[in-house]
């Protein structure tokens, strides 16, 4: 009995403690950046940074190692496109990097798990990942951490009190989308959720928000949902066979990004006369836009991949000067664009099939003044002086 | 004079031995060679950490595959995850946390279900590999409805299986479990009942085996065996995963069949598929030492098929002048 009430008392006090936790972490979020952590996962941690005080063990130069789990996309190249192509050469010239070592794991945690622990063996100085398993690797993070090779997270949280998010507030993306769609279709209709692969955090998380988001909307029906895995090829697929059984009206599709390109394909295939679809940022459907401008009001950046790339790359380099990140994760909201957007990024003659990405323009994903914000030291980590 | 008899039969009976035991030692000596890391106590201790449910799982399949009919087992990696996210989920959740309960449970589930789809492959006399398929599937399926998305805690006692920073961990200690089950199976007749099913299933219900009963008893340990290694892939995750498991089943015929066993049946043992698992493990941390950059993850997949395609094919080189010789 004793022994129980104490270990309740011990979990109360836990619980307690890490609420303080958040509060003291949300507390140093920049004012001007909580919007962006409204209707968050609440599996999303949000205390207080446990390398705010860290100090590399040596360097610069620094060896940076991505333990990538996945390769099999346009999404993927265009990151690894902005890691090997335009930051490394950047960061090697102005002698902050020294190496950028690359794994793949094929989503097999174990793999991935293995490569990481190799890495932090090797020597490596950081560590980033995206978008994994949010549960799975925390062991492996706590090991590295312990011989002070700190783990970043891009694009998808991991839920260990030792790494540090850079990363979309995917929930909130989706609640922006499902609430955006079901303005669109006039708040009423029939809606076909494609979400991205069931069981993955980001893909539950935007499904999650989707959801919440079309409760405001009683007339507004989910009739069906498929798993697009991401992937436009696949998304195409299941819309197609979705369409084909189920002869009742679809008044919109809440697709989760990079597969609206294939959902397109599927409703013109269908021979269904299309209706509005929630596009994030494949160059592809941005052409089908672009040559149809009356087909949405307006896209959203979720997660643009090369913008992402950067922004990982930036909080890496100013951890590693010691510039002291506030907080466990750095989020980012959806940033909405038009078709003048569009026009501006795509010619006339634009490829409908393209692989490739629209990005936010500039540095407006996650501007220099606002990363700014996250850090106790800031500091441009190009001219970072130690 | 020595009687070299018993030496050239023993050798005669492991020759499908030879690759993966070649193959192993070359790759140790490039590890040692590209990653010396791996031969500290903290590369030995990850090492087991991550090699062992692999391991399990492929000493799983082993006794499943022996039974012939080409019953290779494609539902064990969702049925190690449905024992992963039930042990998180329910076990846990419920506040049911004591090893006793856990281990029972895991043994328990994974004999359980495997004597289960024994039992449809007996008698209603549906093609294994169409049971195990569907049994795949249906996994999958109860797997994401238990536990939508990965999360949940692992008992207390667990949480600190997966830090893998000493050789003498627990996870070492069930895979010497899974090893001593398999050393007391091949000590008793049944094993030899099991390999004659396998090689010829006729003539073994002809001289006296009763055939159904090895597959059960062969279902019936690899289920067992499938239990394990899900205590030990959840020591690694720490944690409940409804979709990662599924990539255990691939994994493990891979090495199952790169260990030197039969898929046609009555070949196969635990030396053979802990070699296979343990080269898979190492031919994927001798390519995390190669730098692909931006060919990765290309370069990595084409590099481990390679690897494997050589390797059975030598297998097959060696193993076929004998098959045509006993035509």
């Amino acid at each position: 009995m004793k022994a129980k009430l104490s270990s309740t008392l011990i979990t109360a006090g836990l619980m307690l403690s890490s609420q303080a936790g958040i509060a003291a972490g949300l507390d140093e979020i920049p004012p001007s950046e909580k919007a962006a952590y409204e209707r968050i996962d609440p599996q999303v941690p949000l205390g207080i940074s446990p390398l705010r005080d860290f100090k590399p063990k040596k360097g610069p130069p620094w060896k940076i190692g991505y333990a990538s789990n996945y390769a099999g996309n346009g999404w993927r190249a265009a990151i690894m496109d902005e890691f090997m192509n335009k930051l490394l050469p950047r960061y090697k010239e102005a002698g902050l990097v020294s190496d950028f070592v690359v794994t793949q794991s094929e989503l097999k945690d174990t793999v991935q798990i293995q490569q990481m622990r190799q890495m932090v063996d090797d020597g490596v100085d950081a560590i980033i990942i995206c978008c994994s398993n949010v549960t799975a690797i925390n062991q492996t993070i706590e090991y590295a951490y312990n011989k002070g090779v700190p783990v970043f997270s891009f694009s998808g949280y991991v839920t260990s009190p030792y790494a540090i998010n850079v990363t979309e507030n995917a929930a909130a993306g989706g609640y922006i989308a499902g609430k955006w769609l079901a303005e669109e279709i006039g708040g009423k209709g029939n809606v076909l959720l494609v979400s991205g692969i069931p069981g993955f955090a980001t893909s539950d998380s935007f499904d999650i928000g989707a959801k919440d988001a079309l409760t405001a909307f009683p007339d507004v029906k989910i009739v069906g949902n498929v798993a697009g895995n991401w992937t436009d090829q696949v998304a195409q697929v299941e819309v197609q066979k979705f369409l084909a059984t189920n002869p009742q009206q679809i008044d919109g599709m809440l697709v989760q990004s990079s597969s609206e390109n294939g959902v397109v394909n599927a409703v013109l295939q269908s021979g269904r006369p299309l209706m509005p679809i929630v596009l994030g940022g494949e160059a592809s459907a941005a052409c089908f836009w672009r040559k149809n401008p009356e087909f949405v009001s307006k896209s959203f950046h979720f997660w643009p991949p090369r913008a992402d790339a950067r922004m990982v790359w930036d909080v890496v380099m100013r951890t590693l000067q010691g510039q002291g990140p506030k907080v466990q994760s750095i989020l980012r909201p959806a940033l909405p664009y038009t078709i003048d957007d569009v026009k501006a990024a795509l010619p006339e003659d634009c490829d409908l099939n393209s692989t490739d990405w629209l990005e936010p323009t500039g540095d407006n994903w996650a501007p220099s003044k606002v990363l700014d914000g996250f850090f106790d030291k800031p500091s441009d980590p190009l001219t970072w002086k130690p | 004079m020595i009687d070299t008899k018993p030496f050239r039969s023993l050798m005669r009976r492991n020759e499908h031995l030879f690759v993966p035991i070649a193959l192993f030692i070359v790759l140790l000596v490039a590890a040692a060679l590209r990653s010396p890391g791996l031969f500290t106590s903290s590369g030995v201790a990850g090492a087991i950490l991550v090699a062992a449910p692999l391991i399990l799982a492929t000493m799983a399949l082993t006794p499943i595959v022996m039974a012939g009919r080409g019953s290779v087992d494609l539902a064990v990696g969702p049925l190690l995850g449905f024992i992963n996210v039930t042990l998180v989920q329910w076990l846990v959740g419920s506040g049911w946390t004591s090893p006793v309960t856990i281990f029972a449970w895991a043994l328990f589930v994974g004999a359980a279900y495997q004597v289960l789809q024994a039992l449809v492959i007996i008698y209603v006399r549906v093609a294994p590999v169409i049971v195990t398929l569907s049994s795949y599937l249906f996994l999958t399926g109860v797997n994401l409805m238990i536990m939508p998305r990965a999360g949940g805690v692992v008992p207390e006692w667990m949480t600190k299986w997966g830090a893998g920073t000493s050789i003498i961990s627990p996870v070492l200690f069930v895979l010497i479990a899974g090893l001593a089950i398999w050393f007391v199976f091949t000590r008793t007749a049944f094993h030899i009942h099991l390999r004659m099913t396998g090689a010829d299933e006729r003539m073994a219900y002809t001289s006296g085996v009763r055939t159904n009963w090895v597959r059960i008893g062969a279902h019936l340990l690899g289920g067992m065996l499938v239990g394990l290694a899900a205590i030990c892939h959840t020591a690694l995750i720490s944690s409940g995963d409804p979709v990662q498991a599924g990539t255990y089943t691939l994994q493990a015929i891979t090495a199952l069949v790169l260990g030197g066993a039969s898929l046609s049946g009555g070949r196969g043992g635990a030396i053979g598929s802990v070699l296979g698992a343990l080269n898979m493990f190492l031919i994927s941390h001798l390519l995390a030492t190669f730098n692909f950059g931006m060919f990765s993850g290309f370069a990595t997949q084409i590099s481990f098929g390679l690897i494997l395609i050589i390797s059975l094919l030598i297998n097959v080189l060696l193993t076929a002048p004998k098959i045509q010789a006993m035509r």
